[in-house]
């Protein structure tokens, strides 16, 4: 007897069960403590009706009455204004019917657990979330720093123009022949920076917006690189820099589009030529391996330093990109040139140790050799 | 990190942890938050909060949940609590200058605590490594297509329960079949009730044993 009262006690006071006592109306007689939390506080005499949600209306005492310890699936209203599913048990007493209610333990395991995949795809996706807002913070502010740097270096050349041309408007009576050769030469070699400065930044904006579109087609590279190698000679020689090429250039054909490669080329001599020192050699080579073809451009000056080789392929490198001899670059063509050859399925690295010099290096796939190699 | 410092180096962390751990274990969210955001303002360092907030409370949260002490509900509460405050870090954590070095953090398959390796995950983005946070339940065959994608420096491995050291050790293996050169780093309340000995002696395998945030700190350090 005492047990079954302790039983009682349980479910009146501890059990996480619903229990429902209703008449043989369908009138609510008595709740337990967790109904009441559950459901709400005002259910005594509330009908059967006003406690189950019956969507169809065919919800009666005798038929859950005739379902008996079957668990059964049914809707309640609750204190929250959320109706929760519950799964009923109905014991017909003699004066009276028992309804026990109780939550589907592994339908709320199967909850939780998709609850916690969602929270931790949830925390995970806004943790990408904030690193890529970072480095696009980052990376707009190193665009602006950039922006304002092109602006900069290209009134510089205008102001000169500007000042020479004053100067020969103002004294053009005090000129000779000599004095017009060097100022035509000054304003043709500040015009010529600006030029190759909008060029470059017209590149990179067209790679940028995804629009580089290449006319490949299969042509002999090696050709190509001895007349590239040639329009630089005099630029060389007048710096004192000695220009080599390989005796044995691989002799095929290989698809490139080649004003867009001869624009990788130029950028990679022109560098070279200009970070080396007087009396310097600058080497180019190239090779095949394994059907690719791997050009190097190596030269002997300054070598570059692990922090700026980090970022030496990125469009807005943010690093001082002053060459030895003051000649001005726009420090936009290793981020054409990484993306011409990327367009091109290939690749482009560098190697560089400070005070030994550096060698830039890119491999393209497909070549074909043809008799003679 | 910008300063390094010590476990005392806030003169009233250990009252804030208590008030901190008390709103956690009620799963007042925003009591948490306000506790973090008042640290923020005050410049405690990052580490500190890291260390003498987020991983002594969880570790403590752990602990009561596997004596019986908290309900697991409980227990996911002050986790998603957690993961929220360590949100108003990420403005903080994202700004570092990145040094180029490359981590993968991950849970192993069936371990759906994900926290521990979202904090390792941060320490490494607070030195300026690129960390890539794959999350909890992460099958090993996902795991390597990261791995062979990202070319890490580094994998770290999150381990909460004890029940998943196999899965563990599968992933360890798998990992070296598929990259014998990179270093695997693992670490988690797991540990606590064993399995050192497992993982003490694998190839290119780490422990981060009995402080293990410290234990990373020191490894980034040395690797950077």
């Amino acid at each position: 007897m005492a047990r079954d009262q302790h039983l009682l006690n349980y479910l009146e006071n501890e059990a996480s069960l619903v229990v429902l006592e209703f008449n043989q109306q369908g009138r609510l007689l008595k709740s337990n403590q967790h109904a009441r939390k559950f459901i709400g506080d005002e259910l005594i005499n509330q009908t059967l009706k006003e406690i189950f949600i019956d969507f169809d209306n065919s919800f009666t005492l005798d038929s859950a009455v005739k379902t008996g310890t079957t668990p059964r699936l049914l809707n309640i209203s609750t204190a929250t204004g959320l109706p929760q599913t519950l799964y009923f048990c109905f014991y017909e007493l003699t004066d009276r019917v028992l309804a026990i209610g109780q939550v589907n333990v592994a339908e709320l395991d199967f909850m939780r657990q998709e609850l916690v995949q969602s929270n931790n795809e949830l925390t995970s996706l806004t943790r990408e979330l904030h690193k890529k807002s970072a480095e696009l913070s980052k990376l707009n502010q190193l665009k602006n720093q950039f922006l304002g740097m092109a602006s900069h270096d290209l009134r510089n050349p205008l102001t000169t123009i500007m000042g020479y041309c004053e100067l020969i408007e103002m004294s053009s009576e005090n000129l000779n022949g000599e004095d017009y050769k060097r100022i035509f030469s000054i304003i043709y070699d500040n015009s010529d920076f600006m030029l190759s400065m909008v060029e470059d930044l017209l590149d990179i904006s067209v790679i940028e917006s995804g629009k580089l579109n290449l006319n490949l087609g299969l042509h002999d590279f090696s050709s190509m690189l001895i007349k590239t190698v040639e329009d630089h000679q005099l630029i060389a020689e007048k710096v004192e820099t000695q220009l080599i090429v390989n005796d044995k250039l691989p002799v095929g054909l290989i698809r490139f589009d080649p004003p867009r490669l001869r624009q990788v080329l130029n950028n990679l001599i022109s560098n070279a030529v200009k970070f080396s020192g007087s009396g310097s050699q600058v080497t180019i080579s190239a090779v095949t391996r394994n059907n690719h073809l791997q050009v190097s451009v190596q030269d002997r000056g300054p070598g570059i330093s692990a922090e700026h080789q980090k970022r030496l392929f990125h469009p807005y490198p943010g690093i001082n990109t002053k060459a030895t001899r003051k000649e001005r670059t726009t420090g936009l063509g290793l981020a054409i040139s990484k993306n011409i050859i990327t367009a091109h399925n290939g690749k482009i690295w560098a190697e560089s140790e400070q005070g030994k010099g550096s060698n830039f290096t890119f491999s393209l796939p497909g070549f074909t050799a043809t008799e003679g190699t | 990190m910008k300063r390094t410092n010590t476990r005392d180096d806030h003169p009233r962390i250990a009252e804030i942890y208590n008030r901190y751990l008390g709103h956690l274990l009620q799963g007042e969210r925003q009591a948490c938050l306000e506790i973090i955001n008042e640290l923020i303002e005050n410049q405690v360092p990052l580490k500190s909060i890291y260390l003498q907030v987020f991983e002594r409370s969880m570790y403590q949260v752990g602990t009561l949940w596997e004596t019986n002490k908290i309900s697991v509900a409980t227990e996911h509460i002050a986790t998603s609590v957690t993961e929220s405050a360590m949100g108003l870090l990420f403005p903080i954590i994202f700004n570092a200058e990145h040094c180029g070095r490359k981590a993968i953090v991950s849970c192993v398959a069936t371990e759906y605590h994900q926290i521990g390796g979202r904090m390792v995950a941060d320490i490494f983005e607070l030195h300026g490594w690129d960390s890539y946070f794959l999350g909890g339940n992460v099958p090993v065959t996902d795991l390597l297509r990261m791995v062979e994608d990202k070319q890490p420096d580094v994998i770290g491995l999150s381990l909460t329960l004890y029940s998943h050291l196999p899965d563990l050790l599968r992933h360890i293996h798998s990992i070296h079949n598929a990259f014998p050169d990179i270093k695997m780093l693992v670490g988690g309340q797991a540990f606590h009730w064993g399995g050192r000995d497992s993982v003490m002696n694998l190839p290119q395998t780490q422990l981060l044993d009995s402080s293990p945030l410290e234990e990373l700190e020191n490894f980034i350090i040395s690797h950077t």
